[in-house]
């Protein structure tokens, strides 16, 4: 009882050095448990973007890059499917659904995709979700537009509103389909996918807009209303990629591999669950650089504990000289450095602790914007409890050398006190 | 009350024996003064009388205990209750307050804060019954951290502390030597009637021998080392 009264005196006196010693391992273990959640959460919401769906078909190049660019909307084709190849796909008789992709335009940094009104029914996100309408309804009219929720919370889009769409995927200003405008007629809820980042038009649309274009530029002399091109006939020519859902799981590698070898042109099935674990773990370099940066940052605010701890010992010769001579025993000695070293580790690591869900508080939404990822408040996991509970018991470890080289002098010195 | 024979002490297995001591004998209650030059093994013998280190041969024997036939912690807890210290300066531990100081021993042994008890209701108030004893009025310094007392009134400080909960025997190492002669004098007054009060066998240890008239007897440290006669 008297060590720990004499512990937090002694803290107390030196409280310079001993808030800066906790505000280091606060900082260290606020990196560390940050980094856990992010890591965490990021793996989640990536495997979350996409659900029950069988196969994804594009043309034939990686598959990754497939998945980039039909699900993240990362990256481009390197070419398109012709509509009659995805017909032929879609009419087999062991395919459910399908849902048709077609990529390629922008508007103000959102990519365009268009698909048609069974993307609203079929597509599945999360823990087998369908997409869901804040406000409005799935396009109806030819120029109506259903855009995701972080479209419209950035660009602060209301329903009704017209929009214009550009051609490819460049900046304002450049090459806009600006003599068609579209009308937003929904607005998606919230999904934490890609999805949120999407602007969702029809297929017709699509080809009502290229009508007039050819080679990415208009053909010249050749204008066609958006009041003409209703009366056209809109069939789209080709598709950038589709989402496949199957009757039966069990078919899934037969008609993987029956796409895979079709004859009409080069195609490439995957499957999104195998492809979304290859594509996560080419990213577990830069998972364990993470991590074992944030370790390495908690073992240097530990060290530099140690460091205060161990230049505190030779100041300290006198005091425990006085507190030998007063009774305390070499172990008292010994369990006054301990309990010191284990009130920095755990005020530190608490305080490490809410300083991490005070960051959570302010980068929640910044991430959520910018990397679309989004971190519940969640109480600890199991596995941050038990880091917690480590970093605590690596303090009091590293305590025991200081502890223990006091207790030595104690035991040697007696009384002698030097100077 | 304190009896050493044929004591001897050396720091390691191969070094020659440092302190060799046939016979030294104190009586209850008496006041000796032992005058020994700094480098004459005054720190071993005190080490030895205070149980921090124990002889490679002979007896140490303290109230009719022969503490170097008692383990190390043992020797701790007789210590604790039974020995009170005086240092020559930085008595005091600077982060604890003034009463918390002078109570410390009475936090590492129970006997000596029973004794206290039964003086005072509490310890805070026995500090201040000893302290005024010593002449220090708690109203005008307890507002005082102990670095900002002056070296005098540490040494009082040090000396309710060395005494707080009646231990029998206070070894006090040059305690008067960074005080000048006033301070010096009314501290070693005011030392001896709360000694005496108590019937506290007092080891004063000093190179001054302007002090030796006022204790009973005055032992040579260089006379009672016999290491290199033996040696």
């Amino acid at each position: 009882m008297p060590i720990i009264f004499l512990s937090l005196k002694s803290l107390f006196n030196r409280k310079t050095t001993a808030l800066l010693t906790i505000f280091s391992i606060a900082i260290s273990v606020m990196l560390l448990l940050g980094v856990e959640r992010i890591k965490n959460q990021a793996k989640t919401s990536f495997a979350n973007t996409i659900s029950s769906t069988d196969l994804i078909v594009g043309a034939r190049s990686g598959s990754i890059q497939l998945l980039l660019y039909s699900v993240f909307r990362i990256g481009n084709a390197t070419n398109n499917i012709t509509w009659k190849s995805y017909r032929d796909i879609a009419s087999r008789s062991d395919v459910s659904w399908t849902i048709p992709l077609s990529l390629g335009d922008s508007h103000r940094g959102y990519r365009v995709l268009g698909t048609n009104e069974d993307y609203f029914k079929f597509y599945h996100y999360g823990d087998k979700k369908t997409l869901t309408f804040l406000k409005g309804a799935p396009f109806d009219d030819l120029f109506d537009v259903v855009i995701g929720f972080d479209v419209a919370a950035s660009l602060n889009y209301k329903l009704g509103e017209k929009i214009i769409i550009a051609h490819g995927l460049g900046q304002e200003g450049f090459l806009k389909h600006d003599d068609k405008p579209f009308r937003i007629s929904g607005i998606l809820r919230k999904t934490g996918t890609p999805v949120d980042r999407t602007v969702h038009i029809s297929l017709r649309a699509i080809e009502a807009i290229h009508i007039d274009w050819k080679s990415g530029s208009r053909i010249p002399g050749v204008t066609i209303s958006a009041k003409d091109v209703r009366k056209k006939e809109l069939r789209p020519k080709a598709i950038t990629a589709f989402l496949v859902g199957l009757k039966s799981r069990l078919s899934t590698f037969s008609v993987q591999r029956s796409v895979n070898q079709y004859r009409e042109e080069p195609l490439l099935a995957i499957l999104p669950g195998a492809t979304l674990q290859e594509l996560w773990s080419l990213m577990g370099t830069a998972e364990t650089a993470l991590s074992s940066i944030s370790i390495f940052v908690v073992v240097g605010g530990l060290l530099g504990m140690l460091t205060m701890l161990l230049a505190s010992l030779n100041e300290r010769h006198r005091e425990m000289a006085i507190l030998r001579s007063v009774g305390a025993r070499p172990v008292h000695i010994f369990g006054l450095f301990l309990f010191e070293s284990s009130i920095l580790t755990t005020i530190g690591t608490l305080s490490g602790l809410v300083l991490m869900y005070a960051i959570q508080i302010i980068i929640q939404p910044i991430v959520n914007d910018h990397l679309g990822i989004f971190i519940p408040f969640s109480l600890l996991s199991m596995r941050e409890f038990y880091l917690i509970g480590f970093i605590i018991l690596a303090g009091t470890i590293i305590g025991s050398v200081p502890a223990h080289q006091a207790y030595r002098k104690s035991l040697i010195d007696g009384m002698m006190v030097r100077n | 009350m304190i009896k050493l024979e044929n004591a001897s002490f050396r720091w390691k297995k191969d070094e020659p024996v440092f302190l060799h001591i046939p016979e030294f004998r104190v009586k209850c209650g008496e006041r000796l003064f032992i005058k020994g030059p700094s480098g004459s093994g005054k720190t071993t013998f005190l080490n030895l009388l205070g149980g921090f280190s124990i002889p490679e041969t002979g007896v140490v024997s303290i109230m009719d205990t022969n503490i170097s036939e008692l383990d190390s912690a043992e020797r701790d807890v007789f210590r604790a209750n039974h020995i009170g210290f005086i240092f020559q300066m930085f008595n005091l531990i600077p982060y604890l307050s003034l009463l918390e100081n002078i109570t410390l021993p009475c936090q590492f042994s129970s006997k000596r804060r029973q004794r206290a008890l039964l003086q005072s209701n509490t310890l805070e108030e026995e500090a201040e019954r000893i302290l005024s004893g010593l002449e220090l009025d708690l109203t005008t310094i307890s507002s005082l951290s102990v670095s900002e007392l002056s070296i005098g009134q540490q040494q009082r400080v040090a000396a309710a502390r060395s005494i707080i909960g009646s231990p029998e025997l206070v070894i006090a190492d040059e305690p008067t030597s960074s005080l000048d002669t006033n301070v010096r004098n009314s501290f070693l007054d005011l030392l001896f009637r709360e000694v005496n009060n108590t019937n506290i066998t007092l080891i004063f240890v000093s190179h001054d021998s302007g002090l030796e008239s006022a204790f009973d007897r005055t032992v040579l440290l260089s006379e009672l080392n016999q290491a290199e006669l033996q040696g």
